[in-house]
């Protein structure tokens, strides 16, 4: 299992590599936003994507967004780890094909139950 | 041209025409005719001109007010609102690592302590110089020890993940102190404009507001975000999403 973590804060990079590697998942990647993101993508070999949305360059949306319309991609999970609370933007990510969703602040625990809940779900879909 | 000047001109040119008229000299007449229509018209242009400056002065002020009185009114103490909010963030973080850093250090201590008590017994034992009693009350030590070091690591453990999580401020107030940043460049751009009041027309009519999808960083209490309904914790976007389907 393979992680690409997209943040613009390297601090915040750090702290959710650490907490992968408390839930067991050793094999990351980072970059600092979407347009850094998308060619490791494209690469291949990544198995789960965690990003944040508020990035210079290209936000995490757009990142969402064109994950969805490539065909190689498409059905890769999409975990947002963002500070962006508001209502309308939820309903967004939701509508873009986010599979999960998480504001920061964050805690541990929330973090592993949405990776888990996310992995449910694949195993149920197939 | 300056008034006087063009007056004298006129003058000279009306008088050139009466001399012209009086020696029949057509050509002359038609020229100083000409000479006539061209300064009534550069007269006229150079009035257009400054009607056309103070016309536009007096919008881009209008302008200029309007965008100082946003800042004034709303922006600034928006910008205060999310500084105070930086400040309480770090101030929570901060604490939160020097609890965590507080309460671990007994336990690093006692376990470091009591390791080398029974290190020391443990060295005596190697060598043989250890009665059968002192080598049961060594036991007898090992046997609380062993499982308190399980324990007591996984404790320091969870206050080292506290730690690090308390580190997430530098990112969400990064986000914050961007924005008033951005706020801070409007208001320089705001003073240079005030001084080339008499500059370049702005863009009319330009819409500053962002949309309610584009990423702002974190919502501040207080201040023009929560004007946008926001969720209020990981629970309330667990709801959210589950009411769409999630």
């Amino acid at each position: 299992m393979k992680i690409l973590i997209v943040d613009d804060f390297s601090t915040m990079r750090r702290i959710i590599k650490n907490l992968l590697r408390d839930l067991g998942f050793t094999n990351t990647v980072e970059a600092d936003d979407g347009k850094t993101a998308l060619p490791v993508l494209q690469a291949g070999g990544i198995d789960f994507l965690i990003t944040d949305w508020n990035m210079p360059g290209m936000t995490g949306i757009d990142l969402l967004k064109t994950v969805r319309a490539d065909e190689k991609l498409s059905t890769l999970p999409v975990l947002m780890v963002t500070a962006e609370s508001k209502r309308d933007q939820i309903v967004e990510a939701a509508q873009a094909g986010v599979n999960g969703y998480i504001v920061k602040p964050f805690t541990a625990t929330t973090l592993k139950e949405k990776i888990d809940k996310i992995f449910e779900r694949i195993e149920a879909t197939g | 041209m300056t008034k006087e000047q063009n007056d004298k001109e006129l003058l000279d040119n009306a008088r050139r025409l009466v001399e012209e008229l009086e020696a029949g000299n057509e050509d002359g007449i038609s020229e100083t005719l000409d000479n006539l229509a061209r300064l009534r018209e550069t007269e006229l242009f150079q009035q257009l001109g400054k009607l056309t400056r103070e016309l536009h002065d007096a919008m881009s002020s209008v302008e200029l007010d309007q965008r100082f009185a946003d800042l004034a009114e709303q922006e600034i103490p928006d910008a205060k609102e999310r500084l105070h909010y930086v400040i309480s963030m770090t101030e929570e973080s901060a604490n939160k690592t020097l609890e965590a850093v507080e309460s671990s250090l007994p336990i690093s201590e006692n376990l470091q302590q009591t390791a080398a008590e029974i290190y020391d017994d443990w060295k005596r034992f190697k060598s043989r110089e250890m009665t059968a009693d002192e080598f049961r009350k060594m036991s007898a030590k090992l046997d609380v020890f062993l499982p308190r070091v399980t324990e007591d690591t996984r404790v320091l453990h969870q206050y080292l993940s506290d730690i690090m999580m308390a580190q997430g401020f530098q990112d969400l107030t990064g986000q914050i102190i961007r924005r008033v940043i951005d706020l801070v460049v409007d208001v320089e751009a705001g003073l240079v404009e005030l001084i080339r009041l008499s500059g370049k027309r702005k863009k009319a009519g330009e819409d500053k507001r962002k949309s309610s999808i584009e990423a702002q960083g974190p919502a501040v209490p207080n201040t023009a975000d929560t004007k946008n309904q926001v969720m209020n914790g990981q629970d309330e976007v667990d709801d959210l999403l589950s009411s769409l389907g999630f």
